[in-house]
């Protein structure tokens, strides 16, 4: 097997697991926002989702580093050699990050807001240089590769707003485990959960459209 | 329209809704053994597991058909044309079968049908095997030994699902049973571990054959 193939079935495993176990956390927290079920079964349904979830998140970060490698492989990124190794080193010690914070429930909050702002600024990173890539400016070489990288802000965009959308969970859950089920804990919990479910669908198509591009550029594009 | 494109997209799809869905269900088994969970939370993890299961088993039948269009479009299926809907129609027909056997599971009913789609994949695991080796040995019916030798690696991941089938076959009964029992008992707790732990050698190489598959159907190696 060629190194370029390795890294085209790492990059197609990273999405596999990605989209693939998110519709196991979708289902739970469904089941999580279930006022028939006691306190006590939701934190620990809570405590699965959570870890099944963990499987999207570290795939988001450990994509692009894959993908960056195969796109320096083509010579069409201008990520190579120093930089090539830099985002390897970024993204395995930004999942390091995100280990640290499941295991201590998003504590420090310091390390938590970092994670937040890094987000913010790779989608920048991540829509700029999409679009000029896509308008010609680079410095991404093709136009498919300049909207695989927009379409994947776009997917890290929907993440960071589920992030936002579902803040007042936390709160209310913590009220649910206190005080017990009372129909406003309830409501903030499922709207909460609500608000969050466009951006969730949005990951899922913006990280399938990313695929699509990715799987069949040369028959779409012609490189 | 590039119909390729397309079909390749659907190909990854349902491994997508496979090999990335089925990790959840994985992480589910540890949590439905665990007798220091209350009876509601363990029956809610079921319920969770069950739903994402769906997923696997739906994706399982229609890969196929997928697969041959997948085929037919590089030239190397020996199913052309229009007697690609045979295909179709048998997927469409065999998933409706085991809706209904998922529907009546529990009943001896249940048990004859499970018994029924457990014969049709014996069949179809020996179709797929022979028409593998023949590939091997004269050339045909496949056009290309990669697309014989993904043939017959799909051949044994459909051995590993009977044999999930075969090991989980009382699982019904024994979560039956802890759904009905006021407390659950240490007789009851062995066997749900060792149903659990039992079916785990079957996920992990059917995990493992759908990689290699994937594997496969990126590098299409010649020899």
């Amino acid at each position: 097997m060629e190194w370029q193939d390795f890294f085209k079935l790492l990059h197609v495993l990273t999405f596999v697991y990605w989209v693939g176990a998110d519709i196991g956390v979708f289902y739970a927290a469904r089941l999580v926002v279930n006022p028939k079920y006691s306190p006590q079964t939701r934190a620990s349904l809570l405590k699965v989702l959570d870890w099944i979830d963990q499987i999207p998140r570290y795939m988001l970060l450990a994509t692009f580093p894959v993908g960056a490698t195969m796109a320096a492989n083509l010579q069409i990124s201008p990520i190579t050699g120093f930089w090539l190794y830099a985002v390897w080193i970024v993204a395995i010690g930004w999942m390091w990050v995100i280990t640290h914070l499941h295991k201590h429930h998003g504590k420090p909050k310091a390390l938590a807001q970092a994670d937040l702002a890094a987000r913010a600024l790779l989608i920048a990173a991540l829509v700029v240089t999409g679009i000029m890539s896509i308008n010609g400016d680079g410095p991404f070489l093709r136009d498919w590769l300049g909207w695989k990288v927009l379409l994947f802000g776009c997917a890290v965009a929907c993440g960071f707003g589920i992030r936002i959308a579902f803040k007042p969970f936390g709160p209310a859950f913590a009220q649910l485990m206190k005080e017990g089920s009372s129909p406003p804990v309830e409501a903030a919990m499922k709207k909460a959960l609500d608000n969050a479910v466009p951006f969730v669908i949005g990951i899922w198509v913006f990280a399938s459209a990313a695929a699509f591009l990715g799987l069949s550029h040369e028959r779409l594009f012609g490189s | 329209m590039e119909w390729q494109a397309v079909w390749i997209f659907l190909h990854v799809m349902l491994l997508v809704y496979w090999l990335g869905a089925d990790i959840g269900v994985f992480y589910c088994s540890f949590h439905i053994r665990r007798a220091d969970y209350s009876k509601e939370t363990r029956l809610a993890v079921l319920k969770i597991s069950g739903f994402i299961n769906q997923f696997p088993l739906a994706v399982g039948i229609f890969i196929l058909p997928v697969g041959l269009q997948l085929a037919d479009g590089l030239g190397l299926s020996p199913i052309r044309d229009e007697w690609l809907l045979i295909p179709w129609v048998l997927a469409v027909a065999w998933f409706l079968f085991n809706l209904h056997v998922a529907k009546k599971r529990g009943s001896p009913a249940g048990q004859r049908l499970a018994r029924i789609d457990i014969g049709i994949r014996v069949a179809l695991i020996l179709v797929l095997v022979v028409s593998a080796i023949w590939t091997f040995v004269a050339g045909e019916p496949w056009g290309a030994n990669w697309i014989a030798l993904k043939v017959l690696i799909f051949a044994y991941v459909l051995t590993c699902g009977i044999g999930i089938r075969v090991t989980y076959r009382n699982a019904g009964a024994v979560f039956g049973k802890l759904a009905a029992l006021p407390a659950t008992t240490p007789e009851l707790e062995a066997e749900i571990t060792r149903l659990t732990k039992a079916v785990k050698p079957w996920v992990l190489t059917l995990w493992a054959g759908l990689v290699v598959m994937a594997a496969v159907g990126i590098t299409q190696p010649s020899f």
